[in-house]
């Protein structure tokens, strides 16, 4: 992916083509990776590290190594894989997702009132911008980090894994490690962003805060940051000890599901059951679209509820023809469409891999929540994998399973299908032949 | 200015309220419900012909009292109202809405009378889950209750499995001008034909199927060694697929092979599309092997059962046979929303609640799925299922050819792009609600197993849920709140979505109206 214009142009031709080399170069990537732990000579086992490669490139933080045991250098490695894991969804989202018809999401952050403000230009200049935009934000966090009193390695690593919504700790007590209010302010607020698409963090820094409050899909989200904050306060309020303490934690675990990053700061399994089943509803709307983040993305939730509306509305008056929009601007039929298929897959795999995960001996609520975690790239969960836990509570099959799925959320599942099928078709025409 | 508009406000959303029938109320509306609530009267009558025949009889003045009340209030309701030719979506769904409504809160009155139930929300949830066909009991103790009590229960699944509104258009033929479309907003299912040219006459062949399988379970629990109480207590919920029993264990209570088998094929034949049936019968059996929505609810329930049944002998649960048994009984009433329960004392492992976790997940997608559509089963019906997966399949298809055209074809009927969007908006509703459920019960104190299995098995009218609420359990371990939201979303999902939320919207809709009308004058 050196050169983005000539990727795109060789792409361009065939849909099936574009997504074939995706899902090679993502794989590729994830057993790369997987070497480089196996020769550094810290990880023994090849199931290990090629769990940890694909936890790291998909941006989940669920692992199975013990951070405090690697050494320095491998730490930082383990936080580049998910840094380049984020910038690989950038990057999809960006060349890809286009030549299937997919929305360029990036660019469509603003729309209103009939002009469309364009914020990137060409796509191959696009490419090039939107990394540079990710490096300064990446490095802007080391710096407040740094600021904030952690220490180099430490403020490098959780640079790279809070802006690529990664969540890779460097201890096995993640954030409450550092014990430090500012800290948690800083990761949460950088969770935050990291959670919104590239185009508003672009919008922020021209200080064009007007363009996004034209964006329903930002108004959403910060809708479901403010109000999972405060539930999540009002929650806890006994469980976290009270006060200000207690609204840093809320807007940190909101913010940490929401992103899909997975920072722990508490163990919510301990929490009443509302916040647990808000938390996990969170991981599953997950971050918006054109972020490095996963989950459903809220800009296909707000179509999934102007379908949802549109359906009730046409049964009242059945003549009635009913736009679906966002950002004020009406959805195409065919997008639409796509949505759909969309939720279906995703609930499918969701579905499967629960039983995969159950089938392979562990109980329903570690299932449910693991998968859907999984499945959006966030990594925490219930019943065992509660709290701090890793993926080493779970057994070998469990874990693969789970694997499959956080590599299906990482690159959205359609391509994976498209695929899949068009090699299944490519197979029986040969045996046909 | 904006201060005194703040102000009215209110006030005139409550003048709206009263005025102008926001909650479509109109005498159609009004006439409809007495109605059914005067075919629910013989229903009461002979229930409390059996509690005062049965030797524990204590409760029959509670049955008599509630026949009572319902016959005047249907009575008046049908004098002193009358139908009127307008049929426009609103007042059908409104209709239906209040018909099942009013007929819950009617139904709730023995319970609430007998003093067995306790207080007349709890009355009410039983009612509800009854008329929905649901079958989740707040009684921890069934046997304590009277004979004609429980019967009344049974009693109630049977009129919800076809539902009041067709009865009505079953006798009232001059109820024919809006009735296709109240059938379709009562029936199961995304497109409900026609049996015959006559509305009336479409209505009068669902209940003479309905009927009929009725009797034929009702024989064969006879000549299977049942008292004839037992049997047509079981006929009346296997073939609305409802799952009230009179007995705490259900039907692992006779333990009796033959019993469960009979059982099995009752309500598999009720989950199948009565319109199939319809076919089948005056024209030959193929029919059957032609819907390929009959196929592929039969290979999902199978194969649901024989995998969970291979997870659990794997995992020593119980012996093969056994399991084999048991997954066929739980698939079965699961995937036609019924919720019987075949554990008894002899065979715990009856009991899903016991079963591998592996072989429990399995059961989630099953009771999503539910039923054939036009059948008595409940759930997001089979139909939408293979729909949806069609529709993925164009839409793959496409990513790869764009410029393909590309049909979803359920057998030889190519279905249009605006039957394709109202399936998937109702699956995305159907998604919707189910997480808004979850969300709200979890807050209202269950974890998150129990909360979203719960929600599934109110929205799907199942009757047991996975986690606390286990078939054996029963639905006190919901809290007091949240058995009121469950009452709702048993409605919500028995009425698929549209007529209870609809009067609601046209509700908001009118007070809107009214406030805006006002304001400008």
């Amino acid at each position: 992916m050196s050169d983005p214009s000539r990727v795109r142009l060789r792409w361009h031709r065939s849909s099936v083509r574009a997504l074939t080399t995706m899902v090679i170069t993502a794989t590729s990537a994830i057993l790369l990776c997987a070497v480089v732990y196996l020769l550094s000579g810290e990880v023994h086992r090849v199931d290990d590290a090629l769990f940890e490669a694909t936890a790291g490139l998909t941006t989940t933080s669920l692992g199975v190594l013990n951070p405090e045991e690697l050494s320095s250098w491998l730490l930082i490695w383990r936080a580049t894989t998910q840094w380049i894991g984020g910038a690989g969804t950038l990057l999809f989202a960006l060349l890809v997702v286009p030549t299937f018809g997919g929305h360029r999401r990036l660019n469509q952050t603003a729309k209103g009132r009939g002009q469309r403000a364009m914020l990137f230009g060409q796509q191959s200049r696009m490419a090039t911008r939107v990394i540079l935009i990710y490096t300064g934000f990446t490095g802007a966090v080391m710096m407040a980090y740094g600021l904030a009193g952690m220490g180099i390695t430490d403020a490098v690593t959780f640079g790279l894994t809070t802006s690529s919504t990664g969540g890779f700790a460097n201890y096995q007590d993640s954030f409450t490690h550092f014990d430090s209010a500012t800290i948690e302010w800083i990761a949460a607020s950088a969770m935050c962003l990291a959670g919104t698409s590239l185009a508003t963090l672009m919008w922020l820094i021209r200080g064009q805060v007007q363009i996004l409050w034209r964006s329903s899909e930002i108004k959403l989200y910060g809708l479901l940051v403010l109000v999972s904050t405060m539930l999540l306060t009002i929650w806890t309020w006994q469980d976290t000890g009270g006060g200000l303490q207690t609204l840093r934690r809320a807007f940190f675990i909101a913010t940490s599901s929401l992103s899909t990053t997975g920072f722990r700061v508490a163990d919510w399994s301990g929490w009443d059951f509302a916040p647990q089943v808000l938390l996990l509803m969170l991981i599953g709307v997950g971050a918006m679209a054109g972020s490095a983040g996963g989950g459903f993305k809220v800009v296909r939730v707000i179509e999934i509820l102007g379908i949802v509306r549109r359906e009730l509305v046409v049964q009242l008056h059945p003549q009635a023809v009913v736009p679906v929009k966002v950002s004020g601007a009406s959805v195409a039929e065919d997008s639409l469409t796509r949505v759909q298929n969309f939720q279906i897959l995703w609930v499918l795999a969701a579905a499967v891999g629960v039983f995969g995960v159950t089938a392979f001996g562990e109980d329903l609520l570690t299932a449910v929540s693991g998968a859907l975690s999984a499945l959006a790239t966030a990594g925490p969960g219930l019943g065992e994998l509660a709290g701090f836990a890793d993926a080493t509570v779970l057994a070998a099959p469990a874990r693969a399973v789970l694997m499959v799925l956080m590599f299906l959320g990482w690159l959205a599942i359609y391509p994976v299908v498209v695929v899949l099928g068009w090699g299944i078709g490519e197979l029986q025409r040969l045996r046909l032949r | 200015m904006i201060k005194r508009r703040a102000l009215q406000a209110p006030a005139l959303a409550l003048r709206g309220l009263l005025a102008e029938r926001p909650w479509l109320v109109t005498s159609s509306v009004s006439f409809v419900v007495g109605l059914g609530l005067l075919f629910l009267a013989p229903g009461m009558i002979v229930a409390t012909l059996v509690e005062w025949g049965s030797s524990t009889s204590h409760n029959e003045t509670a049955l008599g009292m509630g026949a009572a009340a319902t016959l005047l209030a249907g009575a008046g309701l049908v004098v002193f109202t009358r139908l009127e030719p307008d049929m426009s979506p609103a007042t059908v769904f409104a209709t239906v809405a209040w018909t099942w409504v009013g007929s819950s809160l009617f139904g709730a009155l023995p319970f609430w009378f007998s003093g067995e139930f306790g207080s007349f929300d709890n009355a009410l949830f039983e009612s509800v889950s009854g008329y929905t066909a649901t079958g989740s009991t707040i009684l921890s103790q069934i046997e304590g209750v009277g004979r004609g009590v429980l019967m009344w229960r049974q009693i109630i699944q049977w009129y919800g499995g076809m539902g009041m509104v067709v009865l009505a258009v079953t006798i009232l033929p001059f109820l024919g001008v809006g009735g296709l479309s109240l059938i379709s907003a009562e029936t199961p299912g995304p497109m409900s034909s026609r049996l015959a040219p006559q509305v009336s006459s479409t209505a009068r062949r669902l209940w003479a199927l309905y009927g009929g399988f009725t009797i034929a379970v009702a024989v064969a629990l006879k000549l299977a060694g049942l008292s004839l109480y037992d049997a047509t207590a079981h006929a009346f919920t296997t073939a609305s697929t409802g799952g009230f029993s009179p007995y705490n264990a259900s039907i692992g209570h006779f333990n009796n092979l033959a019993v469960e088998v009979i059982i099995i094929v009752g309500m598999l034949a009720c989950g199948i599309s009565f319109t199939l049936h319809w076919r089948a019968i005056t024209g030959s059996p193929r029919a059957y092997g032609e819907s390929s929505e009959f196929r592929f609810y039969l290979l999902a329930i199978l194969l649901t059962a024989l995998v969970a049944a291979s997870l659990n002998w794997l995992n020593d649960i119980s012996n093969f046979v056994t399991s084999l048994r048991n997954g066929l009984f739980n698939a079965v009433t699961l995937g036609t929303s019924t919720g019987f329960s075949n554990a008894s004392g002899s065979n715990t492992s009856g009991d899903f609640a016991v079963w591998t976790a592996g072989a429990q997940s399995l059961l989630l997608p099953l009771m999503v799925m539910g039923g054939m559509t036009g059948s008595t089963a409940g759930g997001l019906k089979v139909l939408r299922a293979q729909v949806m997966a069609k529709y993925m399949r164009v839409g793959l298809l496409r990513v790869k050819h764009p410029h393909v055209v590309a049909r979803v074809k359920l057998g030889s009927r190519a279905l249009s792009e605006s039957v394709l969007q109202r399936v998937a908006g109702l699956v995305a509703l159907y998604a919707f609600t189910a997480f808004a459920g979850t969300l709200v019960l979890s807050m209202l104190g269950q974890d998150l197993i129990t909360s979203s299995s719960g929600t599934i098995s109110a929205l799907g009218n199942m009757g047991p849920a996975l986690g606390e609420a286990g078939p054996t359990s029963n639905f006190l371990v919901f809290t007091r709140p949240s058995r009121v939201v469950l009452m709702l979303l048993m409605l919500i999902g028995r009425l698929e979505f549209f007529a209870i939320l609809l009067v609601v919207i046209a509700a908001y809709e009118r007070v809107r109206r009214t406030a805006r009308v006002k304001f400008r004058h």
